[in-house]
């Protein structure tokens, strides 16, 4: 049975017959803007990480009826932790089998292979915010906002109750229909209506007090979401490369040496750790300089990848921050030209 | 049955349709889903994309269109939510490339920068081809579905058709289609809604594969991607070796135009600016230091100190100038030398001014005058006693007076020990040398550059030659030919699994699971044969990558090019220097000696036949080098004739030890050497097993011997073959033997190429150091035969290997190797076995003697045990796992799409 959206929101219309209870409390009723915070992308990251590991896989190897491409795009968490796993296994599970002296080269480079892998990830994901942060400060547009939707399942057994799921979303996340309804104030609750636009407009100096601040910005909050998309989905994997860079360099052989993963061995633990804060300078320097006996295309090669990396993160700013674009306030005499013949159909 | 739910919806929608109800009259007109004129949709432009292999090219470069505008548009703001979804997958990639290409610049070797790319390629090939292979196709083969299937839509942008499961546009699929899956997936075609039922099982398929394919991804990307490397690796270097090598091969042949393109512009410009700087400053030592430093970079500082003495003599003078410096340091030095003494106003009154000195000097016509040491030290005399004079006339005293006298003397001659130093280091009457950085030297030391620079050139092409073929490095012809052959080496003498996995232990286990493959092998005439034919041919496979010939012209271009460069600094008066290059005046002295040892009568036969091999080698006769000798000595040749002499003997740089020409030649060829000796010694190994096994013992083991030492000898030689290090042959082997041996001479007995001991092994024995014949039979049984009554040497070999060799065309580099290792090794003393030699006065260097020795065969081959195990390891366990992967992968989905299915239309009768 299908029953319109409409009237079970705001009718408090059920699913369920009325003798069943409705175990299960999902924490929203409704689409929900949610806060840009550590805690919430934390919270947001464990739920879809668990769900990806554990619920969407279940529904989507028996067919549910009620898989979407949210639940299949959320999956593709599982490849990438699984590959990175896997990648360092390659390099190195064989090599305890090789001789002592294979075993040592092999596991010198399979372990930067390892820290390659975890370096490229952290880089990729702590690179983000050098987009969105100068973005968020410069324009008053943060891309990351976050919200929590509910969606409607169809019912998996005649009295199934349980017909709701919370995706989490960003309200950017599509430029060509991104969730403009969650971005105004809700005015029952005495909030502004255009209080975000307001904001944006405000930080993009087209004034303040705006009749439709709304309608202005708009254009220009699309642009900037769009531009901003484009380069996270670019310059994150240049860091990336800066990451596996400096696994690479010769200086995580000393630190390999030494470190050991067992916290409870007190000093030998905190050895590992300064060590670890050691050697990252000095294969950022290493990386830079092309290190101890540099080849010829070392010594270029790293440098290229880290002004690479360094002014498309610079350009991709700047490049979103300015617009070309002239702004969207249009004077009526400049919309309705008085010697022109319109015809409404 | 599931329930329809357009149906559903489209009934509903019609019973509760209260917002825009139509006129009936309207309904008649447009007859069916009345819709107001202008909200009309426009008609679908979508269509399923096709997998035509034809059309792959044409969607490639589409989608390469669509990225870049894709990109573009992210950049401007104006993309699609496709558009920025496909600028994720660029900025994979550029990230990817980015690190590929970083990697590339740390490696040095062509196959590992190679592999940098091949490694991106491969990972990226892996994501989009375990999808195909492993959901793709099976499903399709399983379920006759395509889960991949891709549509283009309306906008053209080229999707996954079940991408969303809740969005898919069914409509692109016709009924005939729809129905022929049908089929193939066994739906009855009798029932209600057949196709709605088709396509939610379609559904169902392709949200399982999907999700498969997100599980299985994670583990086969990199598994995937790493066994297509190691797949690849071999072709590539394969590849790469023949083009490297075709390439460094051209290099011989035209050294002069790829010398030419070497720059040197720096080192001119930086000697240039450095002359321009010190123009008609004095030459000093310091100087000249400094200009050889940049006369041409890359000489060795032996040489460049032979530069700086030659430079001197040159350039310097004996002579120096009393200037304006010179009067200003020896008054100077003077007066801090009388600061130990005397007051200021004392020092005053004797030292005299600038004016008064050069006034002194002037009456003398020293001044500004160029003086030669002889005269030097009769201004010294007379400044003394200028100052003594004035030290007397004033009223320090006569004691004072004395000191004066002596400690002006003194550092007149020497401020060593003075605090002077601290103003000069040199007599300071020497303080403006003669010799100026003038035109005419400035132009001198241009020309010695440009010959330098010149010869630099050539030699940097002919280092590039070497370093291609034999630098001990990765990837060269030689360490790509030496990695064949050991690779080889497992398969040729049949290793199993087992005997991998037990070799690759220890030494000693290799060692024995070696023996005991040789000994069946040589064992059985067919295997023989086989196993040695194909290590010989292997063998000449290294001569086939680095010809003799193409050495022979390295070796001759090299001569010439070092002996002319050292004929030019001979004649521009650089003879120390030119010595360090080449001394193709000791060359004449090398043949006089040779001329010396063929014609004196009490010669040694074996020094007498190196010396006239060594004519040999040089492409003299015996009238040549009468008649080189005559020339040279007669002393009325020119310049042509003498640097045509020199020519000609320019193949005699392996004669002039210690010249740079001898080690450059010498590189390459120890390099070779290094590296065919030990495959040599193999062939030898195997020859001596074989002989063996054939009961061939050869002059060294008569029948009249006691069958015990025979033994002994066998064992001996069979372990001082496979095992021994140059240093168990530099002590003459250590083994041992019985003290008493048993006196009885049996017969040696052979069991399927194994030696049966009756006697050896019985008791525990000594190392007998006094028993030098023991060796020389050790030697002669396995690499002499010393029948012939003139002494000459020749070879003892089986038969078979002796055809093979002689197939393959190596014979005469492997008795070449056997005599040497007979000489050489067996020539060489050790002081605790003094007469265990073969011959005598046979020298040999250490380097010499332990490339002749090489690896012992069974370090050759536990190393390639070693390499072949660890690959075997890798590559079975991640293609068993890969294997296992696909094969879950596969069977997984004949449990997909399970349906039931609803009940069969009811047909009226």
């Amino acid at each position: 049975m299908i029953l319109s959206l409409k009237d079970t929101i705001h009718n408090g219309i059920k699913f369920a017959s009325s003798s069943q209870k409705n175990d299960k409390k999902e924490p929203f009723d409704r689409d929900t803007l949610l806060k840009n915070n550590i805690l919430t992308n934390f919270r947001i990251s464990s739920d879809k990480f668990l769900n990806a590991c554990t619920i969407y896989p279940a529904k989507g190897i028996t067919g549910n009826k009620n898989s979407n491409f949210y639940e299949f795009l959320t999956m593709g968490t599982v490849p990438y932790i699984i590959g990175s796993v896997m990648l360092m296994s390659v390099f190195n599970s064989a090599n305890k089998h090789f001789d002592a002296f294979s075993k040592s080269n092999a596991s010198k480079f399979g372990k930067k292979m390892a820290l390659g892998v975890l370096f490229y990830g952290i880089a990729k994901e702590l690179s983000k915010p050098l987009i969105t942060q100068p973005v968020k400060l410069a324009t008053g547009v943060d891309v990351d906002l976050p919200y929590a939707k509910v969606n409607y399942e169809l019912p998996d057994f005649k009295d199934d109750t349980d017909i709701t799921s919370i995706e989490y979303h960003k309200v950017f996340e599509s430029v060509e229909f991104p969730r403009w309804d969650l971005l105004y104030g809700d005015e029952t609750k005495g909030q502004k209506r255009n209080y975000y636009y307001d904001r944006v407009a405000k930080k993009l100096g087209l004034g303040s007090n705006l009749k439709d601040s709304d309608q202005e910005v708009k254009p220009r909050i699309k642009e900037i979401a769009t531009k901003a998309i484009a380069a996270k989905n670019i310059v994150p994997y240049l860091w990336a490369g800066v990451g596996v860079g400096m696994a690479f360099q010769s200086c995580w052989d000393n630190f390999f040496g030494i470190a050991t993963a067992k916290f409870w061995h007190g000093r030998k633990f905190f050895k590992t750790i300064k060590s670890f804060g050691n050697n990252l300078v000095e294969s950022a320097k290493e990386l830079y300089t092309g290190g101890i006996k540099p080849t010829k295309g070392a010594k270029i090669g790293g440098k290229a990848l880290i002004f690479t990396a360094f002014i498309a993160t610079i350009l991709a700013d700047l490049n979103i921050i300015y617009s070309n674009k002239k702004p969207a306030v249009k004077t009526a005499s400049a919309v309705i030209q008085k010697d022109r013949k319109y015809i409404i159909n | 049955m599931e329930t329809s739910l357009i149906n559903n919806y489209i009934t509903s929608a019609k019973s509760s349709q209260t917002a825009y109800s139509p006129a009936k009259n309207e309904l008649q007109k447009t007859n069916i889903n009345p819709q107001p004129k202008g909200l009309k949709p426009l008609q679908g432009q979508g269509k399923l994309v096709g997998l035509s292999v034809i059309d792959a090219p044409v969607l490639m470069t589409q989608g390469l269109a669509y990225d870049a505008k894709s990109l573009k548009n992210g950049l401007k703001g104006d993309s699609n939510d496709h558009q920025l979804g496909q600028i994720n997958d660029i900025g994979m990639k550029l990230g990817g490339l980015g690190i590929a290409f970083y990697l590339f610049t740390k490696k040095v070797s062509p196959l590992a920068k190679s592999m940098e790319f091949v490694g991106f390629a491969s990972f990226f090939a892996s994501m989009a081809l375990w999808p195909k292979i492993a959901i793709q196709l099976p499903a399709r083969i399983i379920h006759g579905v395509d889960v991949q299937q891709k549509y283009k839509d309306s906008q053209g942008r080229v999707k996954p058709f079940f991408q969303d499961p809740q969005y898919i546009p069914w409509d692109l699929y016709s009924e005939k289609e729809i129905n022929k899956i049908g089929d193939r997936l066994g739906v009855s075609r009798d029932i209600e809604n057949r196709r709605d039922f088709v396509q939610e099982k379609m559904k169902k398929i392709a949200v399982q594969n999907n999700t498969l394919w997100m599980l299985t991804a994670g583990f086969a990307t990199p598994v995937m991607s790493a066994l297509i490397c190691n797949a690849l690796e071999k072709p590539i270097l394969n590849l790469q070796d023949k083009m490297r090598n075709k390439k460094t091969d051209k290099i011989l042949d035209n050294v002069e135009s790829l010398a030419n393109k070497k720059d040197y512009g720096a080192t001119t410009k930086n000697l240039d600016t450095l002359l321009d700087l010190n123009k008609n400053a004095p030459i000093t030592k310091k100087l000249l230091e400094e200009i050889t430093l940049n006369l041409s970079p890359g000489i060795d500082p032996r040489t460049r100190k032979a530069l700086v003495k030659d430079l001197s003599r040159k350039f310097i003078r004996d002579a120096h100038v009393m200037d304006e410096k010179a009067v200003d340091v020896t008054l100077n030095s003077i007066k801090a030398v009388l600061a130990d003494t005397l007051d200021e106003k004392q020092i005053k009154e004797i030292v005299p001014s600038i004016d008064e000195f050069k006034t002194f000097l002037k009456t003398n016509d020293w001044y500004q005058k160029e003086l030669d040491t002889r005269l030097l030290t009769k201004v010294k005399t007379k400044i003394v006693q200028f100052i003594t004079r004035r030290a007397d006339a004033s009223d320090i005293g006569e004691f004072n007076a004395e000191q004066v006298n002596s400690a002006v003397s003194d550092i007149l001659t020497d401020p060593a020990g003075h605090r002077v130093r601290e103003i000069i280091n040199i007599n300071p009457l020497k303080a403006s040398p003669a010799s100026k950085l003038d035109e005419s030297i400035i132009s001198s030391i241009k020309a010695i550059s440009t010959r330098l620079q010149s010869f630099m050139k050539s030699s940097e092409v002919l280092d590039d030659y070497a370093y291609s073929k034999v630098a001990k490095a990765p990837e060269t012809a030689l360490a790509n030919q030496w990695n064949k052959i050991s690779d080889n080496l497992i398969e040729l003498f049949d290793f199993s699994p087992k005997d991998i996995k037990d070799a690759k232990l220890d030494r000693t286990i290799a060692r024995d699971i070696f023996r005991d493959k040789i000994e069946n092998i040589v064992a059985d005439d067919a295997k023989y044969s086989a196993v040695m034919d194909k290590l010989v041919n292997m063998v000449k496979g290294i001569d086939d990558k680095i010809k003799p010939e193409s050495i022979e012209k390295y070796h001759n271009i090299v001569d010439e090019l070092y002996s002319t460069l050292a004929f030019d600094l001979d004649e521009l008066g650089l003879g120390e220097t030119a010595n360090k290059f080449d001394s193709w005046r000791q060359k004449i002295n090398t043949l006089e000696r040779t001329r010396d040892l063929i014609n004196k009568k009490d010669t040694s036969r074996e020094a007498r036949e190196i010396a006239e091999n060594n004519l040999k080698k040089w492409g003299l006769s015996v009238q040549d080098m009468n008649d080189i000798i005559w020339d040279y000595h007669s002393g009325e040749m020119d310049k042509a004739q003498k640097l045509n002499l020199v020519k000609k003997l320019s193949n005699m740089s392996t004669e002039g030890k210690g010249s740079l020409n001898r080690l450059k030649n010498a590189f390459i060829n120890e390099r070779i050497s290094g590296v065919k000796n030990t495959f040599f010694r193999l062939i030898d190994t195997l020859d001596l097993y074989r002989r063996i096994s054939k009961g061939d013992f050869g002059i060294s083991m008569p029948d009249t011997m006691s069958r015990e030492i025979r033994e002994e000898l066998i064992e001996f030689a069979k372990q001082m073959l496979i095992t021994g290090h140059s240093s168990d042959y530099e002590i003459k082997g250590y083994f041992k033997r019985n003290l008493n041996p048993s006196e009885e001479t049996g017969p040696i007995v052979i069991e399927n190429g194994k030696v049966k001991y009756q006697h050896y092994g019985k008791v525990k024995g000594v190392d007998i150091s006094w028993d030098y014949n023991f060796y020389k039979n050790f030697m002669r049984f396995v690499y002499a035969n010393r029948t012939d009554d003139r002494g000459i040497y020749s070879h003892v070999m089986d038969p078979k290997t002796a055809e093979i060799l002689e197939k393959h065309g190596i014979m005469d580099q492997q008795v070449s190797y056997n005599k040497d290792f007979y000489y050489k090794i067996g020539g060489s003393e050790y002081f605790q076995k003094l007469l265990h030699k073969t011959a005598d006065g046979i020298k040999a260097t250490s380097e010499e003697k332990f490339l002749l020795v090489g690896l012992a065969p069974d370090q050759l081959i536990q190393k390639a045990v070693n390499k072949t195990f660890n690959s075997k390891v890798w590559f079975k366990k991640f293609a068993a796992f890969g294997a296992a992967l696909l094969g879950v992968t596969v069977l997984a989905q004949f449990f997909f799409g399970k349906i039931r299915e609803p009940k069969k239309a009811q047909v009226n009768k």
